[in-house]
C-alpha cells in the first residue's frame, strides 16, 4: 500500500487503469497495537474481469510501477496484433508469463509443455492439489505467480484469487471483521 | 470464445488523455509541508500513525511494514500528486479508487483502461486496518 503514495505510482496507474479495491482476508489487532497476519495482492485485469497479472504481497513503488508497465504494454502488443478473442488473449499472455519465468527466474518452459488452454467460459476455481504440485515447482511468490497464470491464461478473477492468497501468500481467505484484542 | 471489442485508433488515443481532475489544483500548487500538515490534520488516527511508524526496528510482518511505508510517506509529503487533496477515493494514496471492483470494471470498459484490484486483509479505507 506504502508503493501506491508514490507520485509516479499514482500517475502511472489513473492513466492507464481504473483502480478499485476489495477485502479478501483479515487480520488480528493486538492490544499492543501489533498486526498478526495480513496481506495484499495487486491484480491487473481486463475491463471483463480476467487477471493479466499478479503482483503478490508488498513490493516497492519501483516494482509496482515496473510489473504495471509489463502489463500496460503487452496489452498494447495485444492490441496492435488484434488479440479480441479470449483465446488469442490467452495465447499471447501466456507466452508473455513463460518469458518472464524464463527471465526473471530462469525457468524455461515452452507452451507445447503446458495444458491446453481452457475454456473461456470456464468458471471452476483454479485450486487443489494439483495445482498446488505445479506451484511447488517453484519457491517465489512472484514466480508461482507467472507459473500459474501460464498455465491457466487470463482466468476469471474469481477463479484465482483463492489460489493467489492462500497457495501463493499462505494467508487464508476471510470474510471476518477484523479482530482488536483490547 | 468471447469476442472481445476492437480497439480503434480512437479509443487508444483517449486512453492516453491525461485526466481532467489534475486541473482543480489550480495554476499555483501550494508547498508539500503545507499540504502534509493539512492532510494529516484532517485524519483523527494521524497522531496513533506518526508514533507507530516510528517506533522500534523495521517489522517483519510485511502488512505492517507496509503501513509504516504509507505513515511515512504522509510524513514527508502528503499527495504529492495534489490530486488527493480532500478526496477520500485516494484512500491516503496517489491512486484514485473506485468503491467497488465491478464499477471499475465497468468504468474500465467506457474509458478503454485496464482495471487494477487492490485484495488486502482488512479495511483499504482505514490506514490503521490494511
Amino acid at each position: 500500500v506504502g508503493a501506491l503514495a508514490q507520485k509516479d505510482v499514482g500517475e502511472y496507474l489513473n492513466k492507464y487503469f481504473v483502480s478499485s479495491y476489495q477485502k479478501v482476508s483479515t487480520f488480528t489487532l493486538t492490544a499492543g497495537g501489533q498486526k498478526q497476519g495480513g496481506n495484499v495482492a495487486s491484480y491487473f485485469c481486463t475491463p471483463e474481469g480476467r487477471v493479466l497479472h499478479v503482483v503478490a504481497g508488498p513490493v516497492s513503488g519501483a516494482k509496482l510501477l515496473e510489473e504495471a508497465r509489463w502489463v500496460e504494454e503487452t496489452w498494447k502488443l495485444a492490441e496492435m496484433q488484434r488479440a479480441e478473442s479470449v483465446g488469442q488473449l490467452q495465447s499471447l499472455f501466456r507466452a508473455a508469463h513463460l518469458e518472464r519465468l524464463a527471465k526473471d527466474y530462469n525457468l524455461r518452459l515452452s507452451a507445447r509443455q503446458l495444458p491446453q488452454q481452457e475454456s473461456s467460459s470456464a468458471v471452476t476455481p483454479i485450486r487443489g492439489p494439483r495445482v498446488d504440485a505445479l506451484l511447488n515447482r517453484v519457491a517465489e511468490p512472484q514466480a508461482k505467480v507467472h507459473l500459474l497464470l501460464a498455465v491457466y491464461s487470463v482466468p476469471k478473477i474469481a477463479r484465482v484469487y483463492g489460489t493467489v492468497f492462500e497457495s501463493i501468500l499462505n494467508q487464508a481467505i476471510s470474510t471476518t471483521p477484523v479482530v482488536q484484542n483490547r | 470464445v468471447q469476442p472481445q471489442k476492437p480497439v480503434s485508433a480512437a479509443s487508444a488515443a483517449k486512453r492516453n488523455a491525461q485526466p481532467a481532475k489534475e486541473a482543480k489544483s489550480g495554476p499555483t500548487p501550494p508547498p508539500p509541508p503545507v499540504l502534509a500538515v493539512n492532510h494529516i490534520a484532517k485524519e483523527p488516527r494521524a497522531p496513533e500513525q506518526v508514533e507507530f511508524s516510528t517506533a522500534g526496528p523495521p517489522a517483519k510482518d510485511p502488512v505492517q511494514s507496509v503501513v509504516q511505508q504509507v505513515t511515512v510517506k504522509k510524513e514527508q509529503s502528503v499527495c504529492s500528486t495534489q490530486t488527493c487533496k480532500g478526496n477520500d477515493n485516494f484512500c491516503g494514496t496517489a491512486v484514485a479508487f473506485l468503491p467497488s471492483p465491478k464499477l471499475a470494471e465497468e468504468e474500465a470498459a467506457k474509458q478503454h483502461k485496464l482495471v487494477f484490484v487492490l485484495h488486502v486483509s482488512g479495511n483499504f479505507e482505514d490506514p490503521g486496518f490494511t
